[in-house]
């Protein structure tokens, strides 16, 4: 059977979505800190790109163009609760925080790191490690060019080297 | 031209360590290209799987505490259909009869005038029997036994198939229920809005409405609704453990 242009462009979609589920789903769930809300986002985001049907086959880079949907997918469920970034700074930071026990933990320690970094540093960041991607993929989802993404990424890490090093954390 | 993906000066390892998920959550979420549909999604829907969906919002209904939250309301309330061996929907619905013999015979219409009939869910072992009866002038009845469907009007068989009939897997979590909504092109949102709690479909497709007086702790009526409006399906009551009906 002769599949429709929708149809074609409907299976891409959702190819691509199951063989990046699993790094979709990672990225989100250390972005919001919840593995329900990470569910729910990634189901709607694919719902609402799913409506777009055959002009999904103007979208050149779909797996560029899924992350950044999810980015600001992600933006915007966080700012519907109005809760961008960990207010908890390093100081009363232990070496036991360090060694996080479970998710909550774990996520609560990314999020005070995270704080510390510029936005854009920290977006990098967070698709290299939590989504997986690699660095010239960062660049165009985040439309900037390859050094820079590799340049906000190390000056993220390092900046997060110096804050760790100076309470003697690391 | 093979891109260059490693960093230019090595970065630091401790630091990267730090920031690798050793936590992270798995998930059970599938994506399945749809299939051509030959009418809007909405239509399409099982009656039987609306109405198993409006009984888990009634249970909500029934199972409100004000101090919990949608979600948590929506994952007593199936348990509590889990547990039941038995239950029964009453429901008023908008419905077309199909002279399809490989089509549902009742196919949600918002055209169509209400009709009143029963959704009677019954667990044995892993199966899951179904009868749907219609107080339509032929005293039209389905049967799902899990491997056949039947067919009766005014107590004769007038058709048989293999069916699977219902499969009430995906009402055993709330994890579980939300990919099978999504494959029937569904994604159900649990919100609360003062005294009531409200499950819908963000596609727009279904939108089912439960509302309830957490105050009083009692249902106040659960129906669900088409994009423009069009109420196609009430609860009217919900019954479980109940004896078999005839």
């Amino acid at each position: 059977m002769k599949l429709t242009t929708e149809n074609k462009q409907l299976t891409r979609l959702a190819e691509l979505m199951q063989s990046e589920r699993n790094d979709l789903f990672r990225y989100a769930c250390y972005r919001l800190g919840s593995a329900t809300e990470a569910d729910d986002v990634v189901q709607d985001l694919y719902l609402r790109l799913s409506k777009q049907g055959a002009r999904l086959a103007e979208i050149e880079d779909l797996k560029g163009y899924v992350y950044r949907s999810l980015t600001n997918s992600c933006t915007s469920a966080l700012r519907s609760r109005r809760q961008f970034a960990s207010t908890e700074t390093l100081d009363n930071l232990s070496s036991d925080d360090l060694a996080p026990k479970d998710f909550e933990q774990e996520f609560r320690l990314i999020e005070r790191l995270m704080a510390l970094l510029p936005d854009e540093q920290s977006e990098v960041i967070r698709l290299r490690i939590y989504g997986g991607r690699q660095f010239d993929e960062i660049a165009s989802i985040c439309n900037i060019p390859l050094t820079t993404a590799k340049s906000r990424f190390r000056y993220g890490i390092d900046k997060l080297r110096e804050a760790l090093e100076k309470r003697g954390l690391i | 031209m093979k891109t260059n993906n490693n960093l230019d000066n090595s970065s630091d390892n401790r630091v990267e360590n730090l920031l690798t998920p050793r936590f992270a959550p798995t998930t059970s979420l599938s994506f399945k290209a749809p299939a051509a549909r030959r009418r809007p999604l909405w239509q399409a829907v099982r009656i039987s799987a609306v109405a198993a969906m409006v009984a888990v919002a009634v249970v909500i209904g029934i199972s409100g505490v004000q101090t919990s939250t949608a979600r948590e309301v929506v994952e007593r309330a199936m348990t509590q259909l889990l547990e039941s061996d038995s239950y029964l929907v009453h429901f008023t619905a908008r419905v077309t009869k199909s002279t399809d013999p490989h089509d549902l015979y009742e196919i949600v219409d918002s055209n169509a005038a209400p009709m009143q009939g029963t959704v009677e869910i019954r667990k044995e072992g892993s199966k899951a029997k179904m009868a749907i009866k219609w107080q339509d002038d032929e005293r039209s009845m389905e049967l799902y036994d899990g491997q056949t469907y039947r067919r009766y009007q005014n107590g004769q068989l007038v058709l048989e198939r293999p069916d699977k009939g219902i499969d009430l897997t995906p009402f055993a979590s709330l994890e579980k229920l939300k990919p099978y909504a999504a494959a029937m092109g569904m994604l159900l949102k649990f919100r609360e809005e003062g005294d009531t709690i409200i499950v819908s479909d963000r596609s727009d497709k279904v939108e089912i409405v439960a509302r309830f007086s957490k105050s009083e702790g009692r249902l106040l009526s659960a129906e669900c609704k088409t994009p423009n409006n069009v109420t196609v399906l009430t609860v009217d009551q919900i019954d479980f453990d109940v004896p078999p009906t005839e």
